[in-house]
């Protein structure tokens, strides 16, 4: 089921354009990888679906971007609800300096969520949903920056998806973790896909590989191809693809 | 190949001694400052029985050394002054760090620090000349040389202290946290006021405290606005009254008191609880930002 289309899709920095005419099509309760190699485009296309390049000054975007047909680029958009709607994970784990229970209560405490449901659920049931709850059961007041960096950014899943989201953007959500640390994040995201969209940046190839279903290749701000995964990686339609899946290009 | 000293280790060892000998020397001069606060200032505490010094009314003339009014009036004053600043500065550097375009920013900056190269008598006399009397006009109080008077100019000289402190305690929140906040549907105002702004914490908590430190030792523009009158600020009208701080006090008295007196030792008396909650807010805040540092990691 479609959950988030481009259409021709182009974005600047500047003067500077860093997509041109990107069409795609994302699937809800799927998980597509974006990959390519640095400075393909492929995180500021990832940022372009929730508008967080918004914050960036000085930069523009062209051409429409649908979630569940709607326009988010049109001015009738609130941004702040978009955002609800299409969650973020980042590169780096970013958790507030405060307690782990502050951290995933943020959302539903400036949503007013909590008026509806109690916070202290609110807060198990995300902190279960990232697989964090059992190793912090005991220690929810504790600092959020004490936790591994693994945990950390379990954590920021769980904060992530404590405000009910559709979709999860993740940038790069290992590439600061060991590898037993991306193994759970990457069991995690197996998991979270019965629920929700997922869309994740990686530069490893295997990662994308093992968890997703759909694939995007990027190179030079151009999306060369498109397809399922298993098509992607074993029989490409175009040279380049070829190329850089098997370490030739990029 | 020989492992002998070298002979430019002599001009080495020259210049490092002499950097040593003028590191210590200005902890020397304070050290001594110290001592001597302390030989003029002590014999007070034992001329004067204590009854008397912490009694209500200054009235050196009569042998009378209360300091409570004094010691209450500076008090009063500056936390006045601080709950009037403190508000003020931190929305403004919000306001400078975190909603201000960029060429706006580039304005407010340095004019901010400009406002703190105002010399104090020029501000005593601005609130002497025109704050005053819109005072007592707008309040129609018996004068406007009041406690107040002398807070709301205290505020503006500890304003640009707060602003530029913290102003760069935001400047350090990493962007990731404010990224965070956005992309969970966090407003930018509850992003800024729920998120940044805890997330600086010890520096505005030190900004406050170096505000303090302005206002608390602040003489000039005190004396010149406060009406001066040694009373005790202990009714509620008390702000809007004359009132005398200990700095003032020194500064007016000092000039015209006989060398060696008990006059003499009960200025520098005074001068001693000043330097000692001046010490302590000083404490304060370097406690806060040796927090801080300790707890580093992630910034």
């Amino acid at each position: 089921m479609e959950k988030i289309r481009t259409e021709n899709l182009s974005f600047y920095y500047g003067s500077k354009q860093a997509l041109s005419n990107i069409s795609m099509l994302i699937r809800d309760r799927q998980i597509t990888a974006l990959i390519g190699p640095s400075g393909c485009g492929k995180s500021t296309f990832l940022r372009c679906l929730n508008r967080m390049n918004d914050t960036i000054s000085g930069t523009r975007a062209e051409g429409q971007v649908l979630l569940d047909g709607q326009d988010i680029y049109s001015s009738l958009t609130d941004v702040v609800d978009l955002r609800r709607r299409v969650g973020m994970v980042f590169q780096r784990p970013n958790p507030f300096p405060q307690s782990i229970f502050d951290n995933v209560a943020f959302g539903p405490r400036v949503l007013g969520m909590h008026r509806e449901k109690s916070l202290d659920a609110i807060v198990e049931q995300s902190l279960r949903g990232a697989v964090l709850w059992e190793e912090v059961r005991d220690n929810l007041g504790q600092d959020a920056l004490s936790l591994s960096l693994g945990q950390q950014q379990r954590l920021c899943i769980a904060r992530a998806i404590a405000v009910k989201p559709e979709v999860i953007l993740m940038d790069e959500p290992c590439s600061a973790l060991d590898p037993i640390a991306t193994l759970e994040i990457e069991e995690l995201m197996q998991k979270l896909q019965e629920n929700y969209c997922i869309v994740i940046v990686t530069h490893n190839m295997q990662q994308a590989a093992r968890v997703s279903d759909w694939t995007g290749f990027f190179w030079l701000g151009e999306l060369v191809e498109f397809g399922a995964t298993e098509t992607i990686f074993t029989r490409p339609q175009q040279q380049l693809t070829e190329d850089y899946i098997t370490g030739r290009a990029g | 190949m020989s492992l002998n000293k070298p002979r430019r280790r002599w001009s080495e060892f020259a210049i490092e001694a002499g950097i040593r000998v003028l590191g210590f020397s200005s902890i020397g001069f304070v050290l001594l400052i110290f001592l001597f606060l302390l030989r003029e200032g002590l014999p007070l505490f034992f001329e004067v029985p204590l009854g008397n010094l912490f009694s209500t009314r200054w009235y050196p003339t009569f042998d009378l050394f209360g300091i409570l009014p004094l010691t209450l009036g500076s008090i009063l004053v500056t936390i006045t002054a601080i709950a009037i600043a403190v508000p003020l500065g931190v929305a403004s550097a919000v306001f400078v760090r975190e909603v201000a375009p960029g060429w706006a920013r580039e304005i407010l900056k340095p004019m901010i620090e400009v406002l703190a190269g105002i010399p104090s008598v020029v501000l005593g006399f601005f609130g002497m000349t025109l704050l005053a009397p819109f005072i007592r006009e707008t309040l129609g109080v018996a004068t406007g040389l009041t406690a107040f008077t002398g807070a709301l100019i205290l505020a503006y000289m500890a304003l640009p202290t707060i602003i530029s402190v913290a102003e760069d305690a935001l400047d350090a929140v990493p962007k990731s946290y404010r990224d965070a906040g956005l992309a969970m549907g966090a407003t930018q105002w509850q992003t800024i006021w729920r998120v940044v702004v805890p997330a600086a914490r010890s520096g505005m908590v030190m900004a406050v405290m170096l505000g303090m430190g302005r206002a608390i030792g602040e003489t000039m523009a005190v004396m010149m606005v406060t009406g001066n009158a040694a009373r005790m600020p202990l009714t509620l009208d008390s702000l809007f009254r004359p009132m005398r701080t200990m700095t003032a006090t020194i500064a007016a008295e000092m000039g015209e008191v006989a060398q060696g007196s008990t006059h003499y030792h009960a200025l520098f008396g005074i001068g001693i609880i000043l330097f000692v909650l001046t010490f302590i807010i000083n404490l304060a805040a370097a406690s806060t930002i040796f927090k801080r540092r300790r707890r580093g990691g992630l910034r």
